[in-house]
């Protein structure tokens, strides 16, 4: 499969924080959710793959690129949303389109009109008088508008309410129709990946957890409830995380075939939701 | 890179209506050509600088197809373009109102200008958002204390090139060729701090 983010064992060193020999793959033609809590270097992951950030040591390939030889050529490909306004407020989105367009090669006007009449976005207004959604659309108007192979977005449906969040995950999922575009985006949201995302790749404390394809999450975890008489010094090894509650225990595996050899029908093995599996991760009890 | 000085004028559409009204004031209270067009020369770039003060621009900047070294080395250049159009509109305005000023006037004015413009780059670098004008205060004092000490040695050096009959053309070109050595020496300062930056 076709890599379009390489990231080869990538350190970055801050004051009570690191990026500790990340190893990062992104495939071609799927949408990639990034999730972690926050902290846990999501931002700091993205401003590398856009040079915004350089990693103290490793390597990091976009379209088997490197920013120190290809930064344009990589850039040119390259879609983005940010989730702080980095535009300037007081211009509207015809000035924007002024300031953005040029400095791309595949700048393609009639698709800048098409997402403006499809947002239903206004032209004139300065953009501090948009809502928070629209500002987004506004945003995807000008990361969309070159026709990017990538689509990279920072906590796109942050502070967005439902009914907008919806609208822009069917924006997404139009947008990987046609061809062979890559969307990584990063969210705290869970249920937005599990309507859309091909791949979830976790993070934490600055290392990746795991990068597994959504289908083989469901097969591979799994929440384990039963009698928590069940549990003792031998038996609890066989699960990652174990809450107790009363007389039961809820836990969550990553061997549910040998949770059923050991266990039998004694507990019950349910598919886990991302949300768990990112709750039980993240070590919450 | 063209795009990239046409962003300053978007961002300032407003603000250039009140450009030449600026430079009348100045032409009114000032007695000084030179510090006229030091001053009309301040006011594109410096307004570009509290622009991106206001946001991230460097992140945006930086996100699209452009590299760090164009970033920097079009602030320099579009400041020097800037300048060239300054120093028309005042010149054009003196002459309209009937005001005297030499070719000294100008020269010793953009000096005065790409010296501050020369400190306060770098130190935008250096110093974090919200400072500008501590940033502005900083550079104008330096600057000052360097043209000053630079000016005596212009007199000496031109005292001596009056006396072996050298050219006034020839001492400005020396006054000019040397800030905008200075000038370009910031720019590498700049571009080596801003290189590996993190945004």
């Amino acid at each position: 499969m076709d890599k379009v983010i390489e990231f080869e064992n990538i350190s970055k060193e801050y004051s009570g924080f690191s990026i500790k020999n990340i190893d990062l793959n992104i495939n071609k033609g799927y949408i990639t959710g990034f999730v972690g809590a926050n902290g846990s270097g999501k931002s700091t992951t993205i401003k590398m793959i856009m040079n915004l950030v350089k990693p103290d040591s490793g390597e990091v390939n976009i379209f088997e690129m490197n920013h120190n030889n290809d930064e344009k050529d990589i850039k040119q490909k390259i879609g983005f949303v940010y989730d702080d306004n980095i535009y300037y407020e007081g211009l509207n989105l015809r000035d924007l389109h002024k300031i953005v367009a040029p400095a791309y090669k595949n700048w393609d006007k009639k698709a800048f009109q098409h997402y403006i009449e499809t947002f239903d976005l206004p032209l004139n207004q300065p953009i501090k008088y948009f809502s928070k959604g629209m500002r987004m659309k506004a945003s995807l108007v000008l990361a969309l508008s070159h026709n990017p192979e990538l689509l990279i977005m920072d906590e796109p449906t942050a502070g967005l309410d439902p009914v907008f969040r919806k609208e822009l995950l069917n924006i997404l999922q139009e947008i990987m129709m046609n061809e062979n575009k890559t969307i990584f985006f990063s969210t705290h949201i869970t249920s937005d990946l599990e309507k859309i995302a091909d791949y979830i790749v976790f993070i934490k404390d600055g290392e990746i957890i795991f990068n597994h394809s959504i289908n083989s999450l469901q097969n591979e975890f799994a929440l384990v409830k039963g009698d928590r008489s069940l549990i003792d010094r031998d038996t609890e090894d066989e699960f990652d995380y174990i809450n107790y509650k009363g007389e039961y225990f809820e836990a969550m595996t990553q061997n549910p075939k040998v949770i059923y050899e050991v266990f039998g029908d004694e507990v019950s093995i349910d598919n886990i939701s991302l949300e768990e599996i990112m709750y039980f991760l993240n070590g919450a009890d | 890179m063209i795009y990239l000085l046409r962003r300053d004028l978007i961002l300032q559409k407003r603000l250039l209506w009140l450009y030449i009204p600026f430079i009348l004031i100045f032409v009114y209270s000032l007695s000084s050509p030179s510090l006229i067009y030091t001053l009309a020369a301040l006011y594109i770039p410096y307004n570009a600088l509290a622009y991106d003060e206001q946001v991230n621009s460097d992140k945006l900047l930086n996100s699209l197809p452009y590299t760090r070294l164009e970033i920097t080395l079009y602030r320099y250049l579009g400041t020097l373009v800037y300048t060239f159009v300054s120093v028309i509109l005042v010149s054009l305005i003196l002459v309209l109102f009937n005001k005297s000023f030499s070719l000294l006037d100008i020269v010793i004015g953009i000096s005065f200008f790409l010296i501050i413009a020369a400190f306060t780059y770098p130190l935008f670098q250096i110093f974090k958002q919200g400072n500008i004008a501590t940033i502005i205060i900083v550079a104008f004092v330096l600057s000052v204390g360097l043209l000053s000490t630079f000016s005596e040695q212009m007199i000496e050096l031109g005292n001596l090139f009056l006396n072996s009959s050298v050219s006034n053309a020839l001492l400005f070109s020396a006054l000019l060729l040397s800030v905008l050595v200075i000038y370009f020496g910031s720019w590498v300062l700049t571009y080596s701090i801003y290189k590996n930056k993190d945004f």
